[in-house]
């Protein structure tokens, strides 16, 4: 697979030489907020969000649920107020979300998390779910598993990038954000060997593609959300060396 | 005259990189017992052990569901987070606020998951009598604590589904008046035999919650008396005495230890009284001013201290 593809401008990474199998640098920074209960800015270069996540905490009397606790996601683009795309973007999040916290361990609780987008450039919805599960580990919300998301572009000639940046989306004829929940085999390595499961979380299209392409972009989303899980284990084990040693 | 506020840009990390340069933990190997979410944790050699919080039981393994450290006490298994909410348990001292009034009882915000309830028949009523609440009683409920007051109160059991029921049935429990609240994560504290604390030389009492909320007022000649167990009419009687607000000299000690709890919070050291007052101590001997605790400079030497009693401790 060539290194051109149509789309992407003179400054971008692209342009420098990433491949499309490549992804961009990825920046995690944790504990940033202090009143939240935990908090994280998940950076992919030129896409950034900020997550803060509030909880498990008593629940509104209305919103409450005896058996379980209730997520809340609130989505907000970096300007501009919340539009239907931001809305359905939470039930997405809310969604995957649902999926991977045990429910059941507080009932009548409420978890809230709040992301805001601070910048734009590609594989948002990606970034701001990665962003959402590092700032569930910082406030301690008890996880059945860990997850991660990566963006994928199909382009004009069937070209598929990984972690596109804003002009490739745009000149793309379709573009997959999937999700899949990852845990680390602690017996093949040291640090653990990353395993990432067969099934998906999530699936978030746009535009037009075939069967192929998606089961394409499935296998490639896959292998990319290993790298991610790697890089999140990692920023973790460096800030609990920091904090837990003192 | 000096600038009664002082303005300092945020610099996130700089109190982790003081806690690194003056324990000089840099290059410190990570504790092998450190689990991310779905790690497996490994139970062998442990016959009959307790799961605690933190962790499921997945096909007959045991799985982290936080990320954090291992800890292992006698057969009780748990991940201990960095952050948390407070988790309560039966029997601790915990400092609350009360959120509001509802049917017989109030309900208090402990900074928990759930927010608690203190039943009506759960509370001290004055003089000591036992008696059944009546209607009466109810429609008082406000003269004995209003929205927004703090109370302190002991857990009196925690349901299964995580609701908590409190009590105040002693003379020492009850509202908090003329002092000052310094909320601090609840893994710092550590449960111990004593959790009310009067300090008799500084003429401060202390309360440490277990759920993460320290309370610091000067000390009033009532609360001496109910904690010595004395007579409740005697009690009374002094607390009409003390019912004086406190003067200058009174409210500046108890700003001293607020702000040395605060110092230990943001090092991220366990608070207890001989911490706070290893802090206190050392603010006094430096004679750093009041508004100077939460300064680097101070900050910095509570950390060399701390690292000189560490490599004390063991060499012995």
């Amino acid at each position: 697979m060539s290194a051109d593809a149509p789309g992407p401008g003179p400054g971008s990474s692209r342009a420098r030489g990433r491949l499309p199998g490549q992804l961009r640098t990825l920046v995690c920074e944790r504990s940033v907020l202090d009143r939240a209960d935990g908090s994280a800015r998940w950076t992919q270069e030129g896409s950034s969000v900020l997550a803060a996540v509030y909880g498990p905490r008593q629940a509104k009397l209305q919103k409450e649920d005896a058996e379980r606790a209730v997520v809340e996601v609130v989505y907000k683009p970096c300007s501009g107020p919340q539009g239907h795309l931001d809305r359905s973007l939470e039930l997405e999040i809310r969604g995957i979300l649902e999926g991977v916290i045990p429910l059941g361990m507080h009932p009548r609780t409420s978890i809230m998390v709040v992301l805001q987008v601070l910048q734009e450039d590609g594989s948002v919805l990606s970034c701001a779910l990665n962003a959402a599960c590092a700032a569930l580990v910082d406030a301690g919300v008890p996880m059945n598993t860990m997850y991660a998301s990566v963006t994928c572009a199909l382009t004009p000639d069937e070209q598929l990038l990984l972690d596109p940046d804003a002009g490739e989306e745009q000149a793309a004829k379709a573009r997959f954000c999937f999700t899949f929940p990852h845990h680390f085999d602690l017996t093949k390595a040291v640090d653990g060997e990353a395993v990432v499961s067969t099934s998906a979380l999530g699936c978030r299209s746009h535009g037009s593609f075939s069967s192929d392409h998606l089961l394409d972009a499935f296998q490639l989303t896959r292998l990319g959300c290993e790298r991610v899980a790697i890089f999140g284990r990692l920023s973790l084990t460096k800030s609990f060396q920091a904090a837990g040693s003192a | 005259m000096s600038a009664a506020v002082r303005v300092r840009p945020h610099q996130p990390g700089a109190d982790i990189a003081l806690i690194e340069c003056g324990l000089g933990v840099h290059d410190a190997p990570l504790s092998t017992t450190f689990v991310c979410v779905g790690d497996e944790i490994s139970t062998e050699g442990e016959e009959g052990f307790l799961r605690g919080h933190g962790t499921q039981v997945v096909d007959g393994k045991l799985v982290a569901t936080v990320c954090g450290v291992v800890e292992r006490v006698n057969k009780l298994i748990y991940v201990k987070t960095l952050n948390s909410r407070y988790n309560a348990e039966q029997g601790d001292v915990v400092v609350g606020r009360v959120a509001e009034i509802s049917g017989k009882a109030w309900r208090v915000d402990l900074k928990s998951r759930q927010e608690s309830k203190l039943l009506l028949s759960a509370v001290h009523l004055p003089g000591g009598v036992q008696r059944r609440r009546n209607a009466e009683d109810e429609l008082n409920m406000r003269s004995f604590f209003r929205e927004g007051e703090l109370i302190s109160a002991e857990i009196q059991s925690v349901h299964g589904d995580g609701s908590v029921a409190l009590h105040t049935r002693s003379a020492k429990y009850g509202k908090l008046t003329y002092g000052q609240l310094v909320e601090v994560p609840p893994n710092l504290i550590k449960r111990q035999k004593q959790h009310f604390h009067t300090l008799e030389a500084l003429g401060v009492e202390l309360i440490i919650g277990c759920n993460g909320l320290v309370w610091a007022a000067p000390l009033r000649a009532d609360r001496v008396a109910a904690e010595i167990g004395m007579d409740p009419s005697d009690a009374a009687s002094e607390a009409t005495v003390a019912a004086l607000p406190p003067n200058k000299a009174q409210l500046e000690v108890v700003c001293r230890m607020a702000n040395a709890v605060r110092v230990l919070t943001r090092l991220y050291m366990p608070v207890y009284p001989a911490s706070i007052m290893a802090v206190y101590e050392a603010a006094m001997d430096d004679n750093v001013e009041l508004r100077d605790m939460l300064e680097p400079d101070f900050l910095a030497a509570v950390v060399r201290q701390e690292a000189q009693r560490r490599s004390s401790a063991m060499q012995e």
